[in-house]
């Protein structure tokens, strides 16, 4: 009865620590996407997207930092994150990200931003 | 302490932690971290009516602190419940409608909401947003953002009425939504005084319009992309 208690209680952890999910890297599976897709109006001092909001991507230090209006990534939480907001064009057609960029980001990459923000957004 | 000893303690935190969570929010008189000088702090429930007033001094100008509420496109800005947002074609009558989605959790429980408001610019320059039952899951709902000048700030008033037409758990539940709503106009209240003076700072130091306002008018080509342009 203790074992059959204990090992649900061990599936239900392992269940809450995503034991079974992927762990998304920052270094290796979002800064690709944040180079070829964002950086170049995330840029200091003349790009677009920079001036517009302030936003910065060339370290995790800044994109954690966020833009002039606040942070764009709640870590843990990409449900209330702008970052996936935008790119997921949950802000309505005109403030998706990235502008100037009819497709948008493919399916993988915009699940790729979701997961390592879920997983907490670590600089891992 | 054995294994299992401690895995039982820690199914007892985890079954019981909502119910001890309600009982202190239920106990304490106020939750309300946020500070915020706020003239008028007051949300309330009446049959299943949620009643909010809130004032308090901006230091922002009048016009600037009207141009974040207008801000319909950027209005995921000031509050983070809201995941969805978007501005929809004018109504038959050629009024403004909004879209939002809506995450509002306690630390008990989480709910989404959708809601549509048809928003309006009154002659005095005061908003007014007047939920559409019929798009939203609210049964009914008004709020209205008074803007009148104090020197070289402004004061304002939010005053809504909101009938949600979603599940609250009765109770303790309507306890935690009140709790929710005064710390989620609180944030709204600092965004806005923050969103504004972002704009004042930025109208003074450039001929640009207000920051923000319009990302296209300040657009600046981006390098490699030979589509973006000044506008």
């Amino acid at each position: 009865m203790k074992r059959t208690f204990a090992s649900i209680i061990l599936i239900g952890l392992c269940a809450l620590a995503g034991c079974a999910t992927h762990q998304v890297s920052y270094r290796h599976d979002v800064v690709p996407i944040l180079e070829q897709r964002c950086r170049a109006c995330h840029v200091a001092p003349d790009g677009a997207g920079y001036q517009a909001t302030g936003l910065l991507m060339d370290s995790y230090e800044s994109l954690m930092n966020g833009s002039d209006y606040g942070p764009v990534i709640v870590a843990g939480d990409s449900r209330r994150s702008i970052l996936n907001m935008l790119v997921e064009g949950r802000a309505g057609k005109m403030q998706r990200m990235p502008h100037d960029d009819d497709e948008g980001l493919s399916d993988e990459e915009i699940e790729i931003l979701k997961e390592w923000v879920n997983q907490g957004a670590p600089n891992n | 302490m054995s294994l299992s000893r401690w895995l039982q303690l820690l199914w007892l935190f985890v079954v019981t932690r909502p119910a001890l969570t309600t009982l202190l929010i239920s106990l304490s008189p106020h939750t309300n971290a946020l500070a915020f000088n706020f003239t008028e702090a007051e949300v309330f429930e009446q049959d299943g009516v949620y009643h909010i007033k809130m004032s308090a001094v901006i230091k922002a100008p009048p016009e600037y602190v009207r141009y974040v509420l207008a801000d319909y496109d950027h209005i995921y800005r000031l509050s983070t419940s809201i995941i969805e947002s978007e501005v929809l074609p004018d109504n038959l009558d050629g009024e403004k409608q909004v879209r939002t989605r809506l995450l509002l959790c306690t630390s008990v429980f989480c709910t989404e909401a959708e809601r549509v408001d048809v928003v309006r610019m009154l002659a005095s320059g005061d908003l007014e947003a007047e939920i559409v039952p019929d798009m939203s899951e609210f049964k009914s709902g008004k709020a209205t953002w008074r803007i009148t000048p104090l020197d070289d700030h402004s004061f304002l008033v939010y005053e809504a009425v909101l009938e949600p037409d979603f599940f609250i758990p009765p109770l303790v539940g309507t306890r935690l939504v009140i709790e929710n709503l005064r710390k989620e106009f609180t944030k709204t209240f600092i965004v806005i005084e923050k969103i504004a003076g972002i704009n004042v700072r930025r109208s003074r130091s450039t001929d640009h319009m207000f920051y923000g306002a319009s990302p296209r008018i300040l657009r600046v080509p981006c390098p490699g992309t030979a589509s973006a342009s000044l506008q």
